[in-house]
């Protein structure tokens, strides 16, 4: 048997959906916004859009019939039959291959509603079949056993007999279709089944037959929709077109997911007309995503038999407790358990965390000293530099490099600080208010120790940026900072640890991204081009625009390259970057321009904000070097803006941020 | 089958053969230029051998051929003795070449491969990782090869043998785009690398993955030059399967890839799947060990 740690490394190490079978209801937390999305009683396709780790997967498969009627549920309504989910992963190995090899587009199209009809069919049957075994009441295994499929044989004379002689046909359709499809012009073709007019003869026959099953609804939900070619989005387009009950033909995808909206007839689809369109993303973000991620973690924590978690987790499953989920006694209970596991830190805590490392306190005063020198100044450090104001000290090394201040108005407004009086430091002019984190994160700039911002359950939250995945990382690596006890006792984990957890996530991160498909080593090249502007930007001297984590292109001579926009919406897809609207009103013309934020779990990597506080403006051609440069077109880049802002470059090195060897232990 | 194997340190250890027909393709570093000027030294008529991957289409000195009959390419290569220069080829075109002239009757062939003497260290890598190697421009989806294209399905067994190479990044996106559990992933490493200490590249490169996805298959070495061993080690997995099927990721090296095209044109039933890397231009210096291969069917 294993024991509670071991269960916590399998149950974190678990962190794709693929890998927790198709069941997955007793791992599954019903989302807080689940309500909003009608998925049990729409009558019409759904498509469900969402990056890497929001966990589309894993709602598609609790909406399938493996989870629905799931052995771990101990009681199933009999109204769980209008709602039968077939989840559908297309292997899109095997589907890229179905594709040109001369033959005729035509034979293709067929085919692959071939297939469509041969693995969906074997899953209907299946979902009968589960049914029958669970506790729901509605159909029994008797009903099965009774049931002949003789007349599909109108199909293919093959088909007929009992379900499980219907479904070992099936198989051997399948063997016999893979096999055509290895060697096309070897094999010789076999009969192609008609597709979604198979599936709605079945479920026509099966309704005919249990009549117990008369108000049956069978939803296809066909996950990474992206990864198909060009002819089979348009079959599965034509079906979500024509799906009517009881066959709904649902969508899962990433961003930018459809190379078309055509269909196989004359008319596309539309979104609202043909299908709604729900951004998961949005709606994690939008519906209390750090209570959802408590959730989650205090139902992975209970699965792995680690610690007491304070909820009953056995409810998380069920939509019906969602009123008593949202309620603030519940968020009450929730809220403080998580941030007391995950403490973090407030600003004080911060600069006191900078005054208790003696080599910080060292390189602040050196900055002091240094800004004095520089603008000529002869006052004392000890004038700006008082370790009883912390965060006032660790701004003023900012302050001291800007020349419209003059050491003289820093100094008054210190002495006025130290006497308890109104003070641009603490006042309406938001010295520390504006320049603290941006100071804090230049200090701990190319420093050993790990910078504490990253820490403390908020900020998980804010890192992980609605992706599960992500903030499972974060937690769980915080937690394996910790002994075996202090584990299992779920002791709260000392926010320098969750710093180090948060960098050794975000290196692991930033490893994934060349796996990001076909442009992925292109990604990398890109993050890590950007990640290190943005680390340039927060090394500026005088901190003039702190935390600069976003960019826009905000001038160039000509429009931006379609290979531009493509690398950009791949960018999009996987996650990497986001997009948001920006509305400006420029010559009374209403201008929509698009900031594009780096995703902030790589800020812990790059030591940068992971706030959208303040943008880099690009021009066109600054983006395409970024994107498509050479290495030295790049590092030329980073130079011309290390020069512009200030940037001590006196290494003469390259101005890349790397952390190579880091990734290697 | 068997599989002899000379090698030598420069091409005038290879020595003794000498052929009607050389299958080629096309030499983007100095070794492949050697390559094919030594078969050409040796056999008066060579053929440029190209496979699209996007068409799934072969072109055999500039005549079109579908990838379901390579044989049909060939069919003028009866009763003669070829080489494959595999240096200059992709896994999928070494596959090709294999499975059509063992069906037009061909019983014995060579195979030629020169390893690098260094593959080339672009100055991105070290920002990212030290051991980074980029050797592909750019990379494709990973596909089935016609002939050898198997279904994957939640409901059957697969066992799964990834060769492993420099590019660790290759096993993650393997991973990801076939959905295959990690944990049923088998690992085929070049051990004794080309050079002492490249091996270490390979460790390091695949490590990061097979931590980050739990992988638990089990771990075998067999030379990276060494074609007899890569194909006998598929061979032993391929026989150790019951119920399930095999499917095999060649992102290793050239030999083991040339292991598993001669594995794979036996076995038809066995799977693979390729992400047909576009080779980076002059991505090797210099050329390193000759290996010659004559393979009998």
């Amino acid at each position: 048997m294993k024991s509670s740690l071991e269960s916590f490394r399998t149950v974190f190490s678990k962190n794709r959906t693929e890998e927790l079978g198709a069941d997955v209801y007793k791992h599954f937390v019903v989302p807080r916004f689940y309500d909003q999305l009608d998925l049990l009683t729409a009558r019409k396709p759904r498509l469900l859009i969402g990056g890497r780790g929001c966990g589309k997967t894993m709602l598609l498969r609790y909406l399938s019939y493996e989870s629905s009627f799931s052995i771990h549920r101990t009681s199933i309504p009999e109204d769980a039959i209008e709602h039968l989910g077939l989840y559908w992963r297309i292997d899109t190995q095997f589907a890229a291959v179905m594709n040109k090899r001369g033959l005729p587009q035509d034979v293709w199209s067929s085919a692959f509603n071939h297939f469509l009809a041969l693995l969906l069919s074997a899953e209907i049957v299946r979902c009968v079949e589960k049914i029958a075994v669970s506790t729901c009441p509605v159909v029994k295994p008797n009903d099965l056993a009774s049931l002949s499929f003789d007349r599909l044989a109108l199909f293919d004379n093959g088909f007929g007999g009992n379900a499980v002689t219907f479904s070992r046909t099936l198989q051997d359709r399948l063997w016999i279709f893979e096999s055509w499809v290895a060697n096309v012009r070897k094999v010789s073709e076999p009969v192609f089944l008609p597709g979604v007019l198979f599936l709605q003869a079945l479920i026509s026959h099966l309704k005919d037959s249990i009549l117990a099953l008369g108000a049956a609804n069978f939803f296809v939900y066909v996950d990474e929709f992206e990864n198909l070619l060009d002819y089979q989005q348009r079959i599965l387009n034509t079906c979500i077109k024509h799906s009517e009950t009881p066959l709904i033909f649902n969508i899962a995808m990433k961003r930018h997911g459809f190379q078309t909206k055509s269909t196989v007839g004359p008319e596309a689809i539309q979104n609202i007309a043909d299908y709604r369109e729900y951004d998961l993303e949005e709606y994690l973000l939008d519906s209390n995503f750090p209570v959802f991620s408590a959730e989650v973690l205090s139902l992975n924590l209970s699965n792995a038999g680690v610690g007491d978690v304070p909820i009953d987790v056995n409810g998380l499953q069920n939509p019906e407790t969602l009123a008593t989920r949202k309620a603030k006694d519940y968020i009450d209970i929730v809220s403080p358990w998580i941030k007391t596991l995950f403490p973090g830190l407030s600003h004080d805590g911060l600069a006191a965390a900078v005054f208790s490392n003696e080599t910080l306190v060292r390189k602040l005063q050196d900055r002091i000293s240094a800004a004095l020198k520089e603008r000529g100044g002869t006052k004392p450090i000890t004038s700006f530099f008082r370790p009883e104001f912390p965060q006032a000290s660790i701004v003023v090394a900012a302050l001291l490099h800007r020349r419209r201040l003059t050491f003289d108005d820093i100094e008054k407004e210190m002495n006025l600080l130290a006497a308890g009086k109104p003070n641009k430091f603490t006042g309406a002019q938001g010295w520390i208010h504006n320049n603290f984190i941006g100071c804090l994160l230049w200090l701990y700039e190319s420093h050993s120790s790990f910078c504490p911002l990253f820490s403390g359950f908020e900020v998980f939250c804010l890192l992980a940026r609605g992706n599960l995945r992500h903030f499972l990382e974060l937690c769980h690596v915080s937690l394996n900072q910790m002994s075996e006890a202090q584990i299992l006792a779920l002791t709260p984990v000392p926010p320098v640890l969750q710093a180090k957890a948060a960098r050794q996530a975000s290196t692991t991160f930033i490893n994934e991204i060349p796996a990001f498909g076909r442009y992925g080593d292109r990604l990398h090249t890109f993050v890590f081009r950007l990640g290190s502007l943005f680390a340039l930007a927060h090394r500026r001297p005088s901190q003039s625009e702190p935390e600069q984590s976003h960019f826009a292109v905000t001038s160039g001579s000509s429009r931006i390259k379609d290979e531009t926009t493509e690398f950009l919406n791949e960018a999009e897809k996987w996650s990497v970057i986001y997009r948001e609207e920006e509305t400006k009103v420029k010559d009374n013309v209403k201008v929509i321009s698009f900031d594009y934020i780096l995703n902030p779990i790589y800020s812990p990597y790059f030591n940068i904000t992971y706030r959208k506080k303040r943008k880099v403006e690009l021009t066109q051609g600054d983006l395409e070097t970024l994107i498509h440069g050479s290495f030295n077109d790049a590092n030329e880049l980073l130079r011309r803006f290390s020069r512009s802002w200030g940037v001590d470059d006196t290494t003469g090195g390259t101005l890349f941020f790397r952390f190579a060897e880091e990734t290697e232990k | 089958m068997t599989i002899a194997m000379q090698s030598g340190a420069d091409s005038g250890e290879i020595t003794g053969v000498r052929w009607d027909h050389i299958i080629h393709g096309d030499a983007i570093d100095a070794r492949g230029t050697a390559a094919i000027q030594f078969a050409q030294n040796n056999g008066p008529t060579s053929h440029h051998f190209k496979y699209t991957p996007s068409a799934f289409q072969l072109i055999v000195d500039g005549n079109s051929y579908s990838t379901e009959e390579p044989e049909l390419a060939f069919a003028s290569l009866k009763d003669s003795s070829i080489l494959i220069e595999a240096t200059t080829l992709g896994f999928v075109e070494i596959l090709l070449c294999c499975r059509g002239l063992r069906d037009i009757g061909i019983r014995s062939l060579w195979i030629l491969y020169t390893e690098p003497e260094n593959y080339y260290r672009p100055q991105r890598s070290h920002l990212v990782h030290r051991r980074d190697f980029e050797l592909s421009d750019e990379v494709q989806e990973f596909t089935g090869v016609p002939g050898n294209t198997i279904l994957l399905t939640a409901d059957r067994q697969v066992k799964t043998v990834a060769l492993l190479g420099y590019e660790g990044q290759r096993l993650a996106r393997f991973l990801e785009q076939t959905g295959i559990s990690p944990g049923s992933c088998s690992m085929i490493f070049g051990v004794p690398a080309f050079h002492p200490g490249w091996e270490m590249d390979a460790f390091v490169n695949n490590f990061r993955v097979i931590k980050g996805r739990d992988m638990a298959g089990r771990v075998y070495f067999c030379g990276a030059h060494n074609v007899l061993s890569a194909y006998d080690n598929l061979r032993r997995i391929y026989n150790s399967c019951t119920t399930e099927r095999l499917l095999i990721a060649p992102i290793g090296t050239k030999p083991h890839g040339i292991g598993a095209a001669l594995f794979l044109c036996q076995h038809s039933n066995a799977g693979v799947v390729y992400d047909n890397p576009k080779r980076k231009k002059d991505r090797t210096d210099k050329t390193g060990a000759w290996h010659l291969f004559e393979i009998e069917f």
